[in-house]
């Protein structure tokens, strides 16, 4: 932690620790956490580097069972990750807020973001590596080999999990209600993409309906109104009726749209059979 | 074994081709041959819009199927969960077919999933094709409505199992008369250039096991073309059926099957063929009352030249 009050002495704490851990430390154990206990990170090994007076660049390691975690507070960000290369700016900044620029994982990645209640909801992003860049409102995010995408809603039941082995996408990094509150702002999955995708209900009743979908490729975009998932390339649709329940028939389509509400779930389809 | 036989015949009735997209609340109404679907749950239910050349649409548990190029419609919840048709419109090639049969199988293979006792199967059948260009269908909880904006045809059959007098001739060669059992089957048929029906909307909401045809009253007007017949089919072999049929054209037909009798009233320029057993021949009139039982079975029928 350093001391606000004194920016010369920051700044000579931060050579201090860059200057301790430019090589690779034995210790087993590494924790970070700046001024005002916003931007957390857990290592086992780090080595980094003094930028600018405002910026580190960190690379850490974490052993089995222990890995890299990183935590934003603000941003109810949590990551895990094998290793992790981290840009951490804002670290000389007045309010003692730094913030995470950019951050290569690799090897098991984690990335969840998760609220509080009563607005309670978890996303979780996963692969075998994940490469996050910071920017403004949103951030971009791209995740590669054995991808998942799962968002839940404030009751904890999954709204959307799409698996696939490439995603790009763009993050919500505010917490604000309604669909901002939502990790994925847009992502284009590619695949082959399996999708699952909770139905809305008529008369805000209770659905346990879930679409099961296969394809090649997803696209969400929640910058439109309603939000759209966009599934192509061999489309297959299957409804789940209920909990564990019985699978409808399988559907076939060149192109199917699903409608988003606000909690991520299906209250449309739009669909061409390509016949 | 009898569930076996009736999975397997579902199974084999849906081809590739048919590619169903389920949009009921547990499958029970089903799109296929569609091209093109979309379909919203809002507030009060769901709406949906099917392209097809034509699309099909199913409504399982009613044992309707709608056809046409473009199908819109709106479903509304119903407290036990599932869905009933509110409103409907069929544009080009448009088609609607009640089956009582097709109501029952699913009634059956649904007890036979949930473990519940399979119901009988019923004797009686009860079909009804309404074919237009055009067919706009809508229901209140007291009523329900069937248009025809542009003309169509009208066909129900329904089959009960009935008994009749045949006179035969005894061990000794004398004439005796003998009641045998057997089956009635009678059809209607119209075709005209407009018309609008009534029917009951519980068609809509609740599988039904009475082969009621579910048109209350109507009216159809425009070279109104018609064929009723009866046909009392014996199961004894040898035994000829007897048949009972009217047929010809007219300017109006109104049906108002609301009371007993039952009457199809035709009006205007008709012109009718009648072959009973206990009448032939082919008349110009002005009016033809046509008195039906509630199993659309012939009581009598009047014709009035001087209205």
């Amino acid at each position: 932690m350093f001391e606000r009050s004194n920016p010369a002495w920051m700044v000579a704490t931060i050579c201090l620790v860059s200057v301790a851990f430019a090589g690779v430390l034995q210790d087993p154990k590494w924790d970070w956490r700046d001024q005002s206990n916003n931007l957390m990170l857990h290592a086992k090994r780090v080595s980094s580097e003094l930028v600018s007076p405002d910026q580190i660049d960190l690379t850490l390691r974490g052993l089995d069972g222990d890995p890299v975690v990183g935590v934003s507070k603000l941003e109810g960000i949590r990551f895990s990750a094998s290793t992790a290369k981290c840009t951490v700016t804002g670290v000389a900044g007045k309010d003692g807020k730094a913030s995470l620029t950019r951050a290569e994982l690799t090897g098991g990645v984690q990335f969840t973001r998760q609220q509080t209640a009563p607005d309670f909801k978890l996303q979780k992003m996963g692969g075998d590596r994940l490469t996050y860049t910071a920017k403004g409102e949103t951030a971009t995010a791209v995740v590669t080999g054995n991808v998942s995408l799962i968002e839940t809603n404030e009751k904890g039941e999954v709204t959307l999990k799409a698996t696939g082995s490439k995603a790009d996408t763009q993050l919500n990094r505010k917490t604000t209600k309604g669909a901002e509150s939502l990790l994925l702002r847009t992502a284009v999955v590619t695949g082959p993409v399996a999708v699952t995708a909770k139905q809305g209900s008529a008369n805000g009743a209770a659905s346990s309906n879930t679409y099961i979908v296969s394809c090649g490729k997803m696209v969400l975009d929640r910058t439109r109104k309603p939000a759209r998932l966009t599934l192509t390339q061999n489309v297959k649709i299957t409804i789940r009726y209920g909990d564990g329940g019985k699978n409808g028939l399988e559907t076939l389509a060149k192109v199917a749209v699903f409608r988003l509400n606000d909690k991520g779930e299906v209250v449309g389809v739009d669909m061409e059979s390509g016949e | 074994m009898t569930i076996l036989a009736l999975s397997l015949a579902i199974a084999l009735a849906q081809t590739p081709q048919d590619n169903a997209f389920e949009i009921g609340a547990n499958g029970e109404w089903i799109a296929r041959r569609w091209s093109k679907i979309s379909f919203d749950l809002g507030i009060f239910g769901r709406t949906f819009d099917l392209e097809g050349a034509p699309v099909n649409l199913e409504g399982k548990p009613y044992g309707m199927i709608m056809e046409g190029n473009v199908i819109r419609g709106a479903l509304q919840p119903t407290s036990e969960g599932s869905y009933t048709l509110q409103r409907l419109r069929q544009i080009g090639r448009a088609k609607i077919d009640f089956s009582l049969q097709r109501s029952f199988d699913y009634m059956r293979s649904l007890a036979g999933e949930e473990g519940k006792k399979i119901p009988e199967r019923s004797e009686k059948q009860m079909n009804l094709d309404l074919r237009a260009p055009e067919i706009i269908l809508a229901t209140t909880i007291a009523e329900g409505t069937i248009d025809f904006p542009t003309g169509g045809t009208l066909k129900s059959n329904q089959e009960t199992p009935g008994q009749f007098e045949y006179v035969v001739r005894g061990p000794d060669q004398k004439q005796i008369k003998q009641i045998v059992q057997g089956r009635t089957i009678t059809k209607l048929d119209l075709a005209f250039k407009k018309a609008k029906f009534f029917f009951d909307p519980a068609i809509l909401t609740s599988p039904s096991t009475e082969a009621k045809l579910p048109i209350r009253k109507g009216s159809a007007e425009g070279d109104v073309t018609f064929d009723y017949e009866q046909v009392d089919q014996p199961n004894t072999a040898g035994l000829p059926p007897k048949k009972r049929r009217l047929n010809g054209r007219a300017d109006r037909v109104d049906l108002d099957f609301t009371t007993l009798p039952r009457t199809i009233t035709f009006t205007g320029n008709i012109k009718v063929d009648v072959d009973t057993d206990f009448s032939k021949s082919t008349t110009t009139t002005k009016e033809v009352v046509i008195y039906l039982d509630s199993e659309m079975k012939l009581i009598r029928f009047t014709m009035n030249s001087n209205k």
